[in-house]
Formats: structure tokens, sequence, C-alpha cells
């Protein structure tokens, strides 16, 4: 088990917005769907360790997260990249994963060979001396999930990774993470693309109202699809179909 | 932590701005006065200046630079990141000084290469250049910290206003963080001096280890947050108190040990910073000694003021910058040697004065030679400034004759004092 979260409340003063969750973390990829304020991208934040749990336990790579030091362990078996994806401007691509990677902690001496593999497997080599501010949205989310994968990472947080990425940069990036979840990685991707969830997840997890309705693997998402819901595909009427279930019974 | 440090100096968007800093510093350096060249602690004063000047955009590059954050939305990333805040904030400051120190460095070493010629043995004098890098120092930190906090693009016009505020109303005087000019007669003392190094320190460690704005969430440990921003505030708090509390900045310099003098009678002597000064000074004093003979007489040496140990306080005339006030200095000693002085508490002083003044004026020309300068043309009123003049270009004879008939005005006044 890469991480665990035990009935884990969060929330922005007396907002709460996860109420009592409960999460295990294997290696594989891990879809978080839900409708916007259901907390997905709180629970990244908690996971990510960039803020504290408000109760409830949170344990990553075996290090027990109750204290800033042990969340300073934790993070660097955690790759992080957040939904406002912030970059500098001015940094080239190498520059910017190179920052990255000593935030996280990455040794001087590995250092620029991880930089370097990470660049490549987001296909960003030949752009690594271009400076961010010339880069697509789409590429620069590409440098975004390089920056949050140099050093190999055991648990990977990928808060809406696919946004602004064109169709074929899209079947790359699924490319990346199966690749990736065949290196032994835990990666957990917030998204509201529910096909992204079908072409490369292996277990999916639908959230509602800071609770969790769903947990199973796509094909059982697609079996709980109602027959009058709403949706495109078998499994958009499963999502859909869930959340009308967890809405009823919140 | 290096070679973070260099990327941020690499990609700081400061390196478009840094000649503009080295031809602001320069302007100011060699723009305001070239009088300081070949005086070391009048060169090191100037190039403190330089770096006083600085300060305000010290203040905007600080703050831009430390608002970054804000304008990139990097605090996710910083927040879940291994290294605590400090070190990505240190990274950061660090090029920030990097890219203010290199002008004032650069300001401080052209004004050693072009001292180095005239000004004899010697160099800079630390104390200055201290002062001046511990003022840029400071102003780069209250920089940092308004941009660190101050969401926003108009955090730099924030830090200059508040800079230009607080230097204008404190810089001078409480604080005394610059100085306009460095006379030898003046030291830097090492008590003043440090407890400004120490608040400046203290604040560029405050703009590196005080936490960052909280941004969507809670701290890990607000107990700990606060205790870091209450010690820090109290600290910064601390040191102010003590720098204005340490005393003067300057004090009287003690005389020289070997005082500079001439080999030539009369003697000149001066403080050896001033060496640039001496022959021209020494010439000076010389043509007092070819005035129309039997009437004056002119003290064997003269001193610069503060090289006579013991000497009254205001004694020895007083070099700022430019030769122009020697002059009068030399025949304010030649009269003071000559005649006695006067004090009438009836109209007879306004009399006294305008005769003492006038001889004193012609001494003063006479001293100068032939370069008196046309600027200085203004006089007390009743003095007729042209007359003397006029006096100073006829035949020695005649020149003797206007004098005596001043004497002999004195003696009317009252014998004594002629």
């Amino acid at each position: 088990m890469i991480a665990a979260v035990r009935d884990l409340r969060q929330g922005y003063g007396r907002n709460e917005v996860i109420r009592g969750l409960c999460l295990d973390i294997r290696p594989g990829i891990l879809g978080l769907l839900g409708p916007n304020g259901a907390g997905k991208t709180t629970l990244l934040r908690t996971l990510a360790t960039a803020v504290p749990p408000q109760a409830g336990s949170l344990e990553i790579c075996g290090i027990s997260v109750n204290r800033e030091d042990d969340a300073r362990k934790a993070r660097r078996n955690i790759g992080y990249l957040p939904q406002e994806f912030g970059y500098f401007p001015s940094f080239t691509v190498e520059d910017f994963v190179h920052y990255c990677a000593w935030l996280r902690g990455i040794p001087k001496t590995s250092a620029a060979t991880e930089v370097s593999q990470a660049i490549s497997r987001v296909n960003l080599t030949e752009r690594r001396r271009d400076k961010l501010k010339s880069l697509s949205g789409g590429m620069l989310r590409r440098c975004g999930v390089a920056a949050a994968i140099a050093g190999r990472p055991s648990l990977l947080l990928l808060d809406e990774p696919t946004v602004g990425l064109d169709p074929a940069q899209r079947l790359d990036f699924r490319d990346l993470l199966r690749t990736l979840r065949d290196e032994g990685l835990a990666v957990v991707i917030s998204t509201h693309l529910v096909e992204d969830v079908a072409a490369v997840c292996d277990e999916v997890v639908v959230m509602s109202g800071g609770r969790l309705v769903f947990r199973g693997e796509p094909m059982e998402l697609t079996d709980a699809a109602a027959t009058d819901a709403a949706g495109d595909t078998l499994l958009e009427r499963g999502y859909m179909s869930v959340l009308a279930r967890g809405r009823a019974c919140t | 932590m290096m070679r973070v440090i260099w990327l941020e100096t690499r990609r700081s968007p400061l390196r478009w701005w840094l000649p503009l800093f080295v031809v602001l510093n320069l302007a100011i350096l060699f723009g305001r006065s070239t009088s300081w060249i070949g005086v070391w602690p009048q060169a090191s004063a100037a190039a403190q200046l330089g770096g006083y000047a600085l300060t305000a955009m010290a203040g905007a590059a600080g703050s831009w630079c430390a608002g970054r954050e804000h304008r990139s939305g990097t605090n996710g990333m910083l927040s879940a990141s291994w290294r605590s805040r400090w070190q990505a904030d240190f990274a950061q400051f660090s090029s920030t000084v990097l890219y203010v120190g290199v002008p004032y460095l650069i300001g401080a070493g052209a004004a050693a290469i072009v001292s180095a010629g005239e000004a004899g043995p010697g160099f800079l004098w630390p104390g200055y250049l201290l002062l001046g890098a511990g003022t840029l120092l400071l102003s780069t930190a209250a920089g940092h910290l308004a941009g660190k906090y101050l969401v926003g693009k108009f955090a730099p016009t924030v830090a200059i206003a508040v800079l230009i505020l607080v230097f204008g109303m404190f810089g001078s005087r409480r604080l005394e963080l610059f100085v306009l000019s460095g006379m030898p007669q003046e030291e830097v003392l090492a008590p003043a001096l440090t407890a400004r190094i120490i608040l400046a320190l203290a604040v560029a460690a405050a703009a590196v280890l005080l936490p960052g704005r909280l941004s969507g969430g809670a701290s890990w440990n607000r107990l700990r947050r606060l205790s870091k921003v209450t010690i820090t505030v109290a600290a910064v708090a601390g040191c102010i108190v003590v720098a204005g509390a340490a005393g003067p900045l300057r004090a009287t310099r003690p005389a020289p040990a070997v005082p500079l003098c001439n080999a030539q009678k009369p003697r000149v002597c001066m403080w050896p910073d001033h060496r640039k000064y001496l022959p021209e000074i020494a010439a000076m004093a010389g043509r007092l000694t070819k005035l129309p003979s039997g009437l004056f007489k002119v003290p064997d040496t003269f001193y610069e003021r503060g090289v006579q140990p013991n000497a009254a306080p205001s004694s020895g005339f007083l070099l700022i910058n430019e030769v122009f006030s020697v002059p009068d200095a030399l025949a304010g000693d030649v009269m003071e040697n000559t005649f006695r002085a006067c004090d009438f508490p009836d109209e007879r002083a306004d009399d006294y004065y305008e005769q003492n003044f006038s001889m004193k004026q012609w001494l003063a020309v006479h001293a100068y030679g032939a370069k008196f300068p046309n600027y200085i043309q203004g006089g007390p009123e009743d003095i007729d400034m042209a007359e003397i003049y006029r006096v100073t270009r006829q035949p020695d004879a005649q020149q003797a004759a206007w004098v005596r008939a001043r004497v002999a005005a004195l003696k009317a006044i009252d014998p004594g004092c002629a």
C-alpha cells in the first residue's frame, strides 16, 4: 500500500469539504471523479501534505503523517501537479524541472539524469531549452507532469492533468500514465473527463459532497448505470447514476 | 543550494535591469560631483552614497522578485515541497541581493580605480562601504518582505514609497543609514556601524525566514508559525531600537600621528588623506608671504582642521571637497595672527567689522591668486566687494596704501585692536 486515508475530515474554516473519507491507494492508476466542489482537489492537496488533515489519519509510504516533519519526510515520495499549475515564465523547461527537483529534495548527484529523463518521458526534450512563456497550454501541462514525475516518486497526484491537451497529446499522456503504472507507481488523477478514466484507470473513485460514493473498477461503474441516467456512454451513465444515489444517501 | 541560486540568478527578471542599476549607480557617483576623486574617505562616502541611491530600486526589485509566487500561482507547489519555504526564499533573495550588490561593487571599484592615482597610499574605507552595503541589504530585504505579503503588481510601488518615506524621515537623522560626505576629520564608529549591519541582517533574515502567506488552507503548526512571526518581528524591532540607541554613526578622528606638511615656509600641514590638495594650498599660503612687507604677520604654519592635537575644535582651515573655502580661512589665520580680536558692544562694531572683513577679503583674493572664482561675488552689506577686487589688481604701492588706510581706520576705532 502506498497511501492510506482513514476517516479524513478536511475543510476551510467551518466549511467541511471532506467528511470522514477512507481510501487505500495501491500501485496503479486511480481515477478521481466527482462534480465541482466534491472535494477532489482538497483530497489531493491533503494527500500531497500541502495542508494538514483536520481530523483522521494519513499514511504515505509507511510514514504516518501527523506533524509537519512527517509531512516533509513523506513529500520525498510524492509528485504533485496542482490544478492551478503555477510556473515561472522566464524559466526554461529544463530549469523549471530542475527547480522542482530541487524543491522535492532530489539529490544533486542524480538530479541532472532524473530531470533529463522526466523531460524525455513527456516528449519535451526538443523544447527543453525553450522558455515556459513560449509553450502552449498543453506543453505547459506536460512540463508540470515532468516536474511531478522527476525523481520517480511512489505516489503521483495529478489534478486535472489533461486540461488543455489536444486529443493527440491526451493519447500520449495516457501512454505515459500506463508506463508509470507498469513501473509500480501509484497514480491518482482527478478529472472531469470520464473517457480518461475508462482508458487508463485501474480503479475509479467517485466523490460527492465530501464523501466517497463509489469505488471500483471502471467496468463496475459501467455496470452501475441506471437505464434512465443521463450520459452518452455507459461509463457516463454509471457515473451519473452513482452520483444520484450518493446524493440520495446524503 | 548553489545550483538553485545560480538558476535563480540566470533566470531572474533583474538580469535585464542590471545595466540600468549599474548606469544609475555610476551616474550618481560621477554626476553629483567628482571632487571626491583622490581622497579615500570622500571616495568611500561617495561609493556608499551610490549604494544609497540604489535603495529604492533595490526595494522595488526585492518586492517584484518575491511577488513571483503570487503572480505565477506556485504557492501549491511550494507548500507541498520537501524543501522548507525559507530555502526557496533564500535562493531567490540571494539572487536579488546579487543583482543589487554587483552595481554597488562596480561603483566602489570605479571609485577606487579613479582615486588610486591621486590619493596615494591607502584604500577605500571599509566603514563607509559596509554602511552602504548594509543600507542596500536592508532595503532589498524590506522590498522582499513587501513582495512576500502584498499580493498584486503594486507591491514594488508600495516598497519604493515606504523606503523613501522611512529613509527620508529617519535615514539621515535618527538612524543615520547614510552619509553625504566623508571628511577625513571624521571616522565611522564600529559599534554604531555594527548595530546597523546587524539590523540589516535581521531584516534580511526576517525576509527569508518569515513564513509566506497562507493560501487556501491551514498551517501544519499554527503555534509554531505564530511563534516564528512573533520572535522574528520582536528581533527586528529590538535591532531597530539598538541601532537607534547605538549613538552617533561618526566621531571626530584623532589627529594624524604624522600630518602631511610641505617643506617650504609657511608650512601647510594637512590630513594625509588630502594629499592631492597640498600643492594648491601650499601655493596659496606662499602667495600670502608675497604681500607688501610689514603689513601682516603670516603664521609659520597653517593647519587643517583636526590636524593640530589639542587645538580648539574650530581652529584650522576646513576643506569641504573643494579648496574655495581655504583662502578665506588662511586669510582669517593671518588676520588673527596680525590683529587682536576686538568685540564692541556699540555702533563701533559695524565699522570694525567692515574694515576687518575688507582686509581679510583682500588677503583671501591674494591667496587664491589669479584663479579667484568669479562666482564668489557676494559679501556682507556695506562692503564693496568690487572695490576690493579692483584694489588687488593695482600696483603693490597702491595696495599697501589701501591696507594702511584700513589699519588706520581700525586704530581710529580702538588703537588696541590694530
